[in-house]
């Protein structure tokens, strides 16, 4: 499996996607990948202008899912750190988010234990960290297969399977496993 | 299979090329395979939702009429259908303005137009290998509900038909010479015997070499004798590697039998593009509407799998 997290690719209301994203301060605590899902975390301070938000560890209760991280905004103040494709833990950083429930994510499951299946789409899915990559900057996270349910109750909207070409349901407990489309559960 | 994981391009993508200082850009842009579809499918422009190939079964032989004796009749007869519904296919991207502006190096926008023109192309080249690679597989059939590569596709006024080996055989001089000799059987759907010519040999990357040396040598290959090989050159139009085939030891021959291997092109390659007016964001759409399939399995035998 080859995780890249959570991919922007239009919208839940059929509205035209044009790419718009936010401004988020990304928190000194831990590393964040492009393609990471963030939540709300750190601690805020009272200079913050926008949302601090951290990547999400898992869709626990009450971390409820803000957006997906698309872009890292360069530090122009620190030439050498424009080869990082990722932000490093330490120092609190600008990302780009597409943010909000009305957006269409694709996004790998983990196929670790039981493959998602047409059972369970309509459902929701719970997702897993993984581990982002430091060399390509890309996320390490996915979708947990096996928390796939016909549920309302877990952080993403299990919406269907990607139509990309050669994209099938994998067959294979713990193969390369299947792109779904997937939208944050206001409700989890 | 891969996805793009990021949808959006900005000035944090390529930040690195913000500033000078950069000897060279690596990885962005390699040759690809000449075209290879082109060698299997045969394309023509439909201007429907969906195409539909009708197969008919003629006359069989004719009867002995003793004296006095009525003659016999025969009619032709509709058998089964098989339908095209084409697809879009279809991808897109998005720049932001400032990516676009502060970019020192490459132009983003006519790069995203040549990686766009590139993606149709691959995905249309893997649509057309997929009916191959699917050749096999019971969950992907023709119209008569075998699979493009059989030993029991349906003869129209009864009986059945290969068009495989029925246990795999590997590419070798006598498995080409055995292939011929059963597509020299084929039959139309009453069961008169029809002219049918191989045409081509199509294998993957692995069986090159070997192809080579069956098809290339004017002597039996890979043996001390100095006997003719009876199917040097036998192929008109050659052999052709495909290289998206994924079953690395199976092989096929195309016969020149019409309505095989089709393509349809409700709409060829087309690209769009827009800007936001919130955002200034440019985005680039590339698509292409199409389907591919076979009608007919006398065009082509297989070696099993």
């Amino acid at each position: 499996m080859t995780a890249f997290g959570f991919a922007p690719i239009g919208t839940t209301d059929g509205a035209d996607y044009h790419g718009k994203m936010r401004d988020v301060i990304l928190d000194d605590g831990a590393n964040a990948f492009v393609g990471d899902m963030l939540i709300l975390g750190g601690t805020a301070l009272a200079a913050d202008t926008v949302p601090r938000l951290t990547p999400a560890a898992s869709a626990a209760a009450g971390n409820t899912l803000k957006g997906a991280l698309v872009s890292i905004y360069p530090d122009f103040t620190d030439e050498g750190s424009l080869v990082t494709n990722y932000h490093v833990s330490g120092a609190d950083g600008v990302g780009k988010v597409c943010w909000g429930e009305d957006v269409i994510f694709a996004a790998r499951e983990d196929a670790l234990v039981g493959p998602i299946d047409g059972t369970v789409i309509g459902g929701s899915v719970d997702l897993i960290t993984g581990t982002g990559s430091v060399i390509t900057g890309i996320s390490g996270m996915a979708l947990d297969s096996s928390s796939a349910a016909l549920d309302k109750v877990q952080a993403l909207n299990l919406l269907q399977l990607d139509l990309q070409q050669g994209n099938v349901f994998e067959a294979t407990v713990g193969g390369t496993g299947a792109i779904f489309n997937v939208s944050i559960n206001p409700v989890a | 299979m891969s996805s793009n994981p990021v949808a959006i391009t900005t000035q944090g993508s390529e930040a690195r090329l913000l500033q000078e200082g950069i000897n060279a850009i690596a990885t962005a842009e390699y040759k690809d395979y000449p075209m290879e579809y082109d060698k299997i499918f045969e394309s023509e422009g439909s201007e429907k939702a969906y195409e539909l190939d009708v197969s008919i079964s003629g006359f069989g032989l004719a009867s002995e009429k003793p004296e006095g004796n009525n003659i016999s009749y025969d009619s032709e007869k509709q058998d089964f259908a098989t339908t095209y519904v084409h697809a879009v296919y279809a991808l897109g991207t998005i720049i932001t303005m400032e990516a676009q502006m502060n970019n020192l190096y490459r132009d983003l926008v006519y790069k995203a137009g040549k990686m766009l023109k590139r993606s149709l192309v691959h995905t249309d080249e893997q649509l057309a290998a997929d009916v191959i690679n699917n050749g096999y597989d019971t969950g992907f059939t023709l119209g008569d509900g075998q699979p493009l590569f059989s030993t029991a596709h349906v003869l129209g006024k009864g009986g059945t038909f290969a068009n495989r080996f029925s246990v795999f055989t590997a590419l070798s001089q006598a498995a080409v010479e055995d292939a011929l000799i059963d597509i020299e059987d084929y039959r139309d759907g009453a069961g008169l015997l029809i002219d049918a010519r191989a045409e081509s040999l199509h294998i993957p990357r692995s069986l090159r070499f070997t192809a080579d040396r069956i098809l290339a040598s004017r002597f039996e290959p890979d043996s001390g004798n100095n006997a003719i090989n009876p199917v040097a050159q036998i192929f008109p139009g050659g052999y052709h590697v495909n290289h998206r085939f994924t079953a690395q030891t199976d092989w096929f021959i195309k016969t020149d039998v019409d309505d095989g291997f089709k393509r349809f092109e409700r709409m060829g390659y087309t690209f769009d593009t827009d800007n936001d007016f919130g955002t200034s964001n440019y985005r680039h759409k590339g698509m292409f509407y199409t389907s591919y399939g076979v009608t007919d399995p006398r065009a082509c035998y297989g070696s099993g799998t």
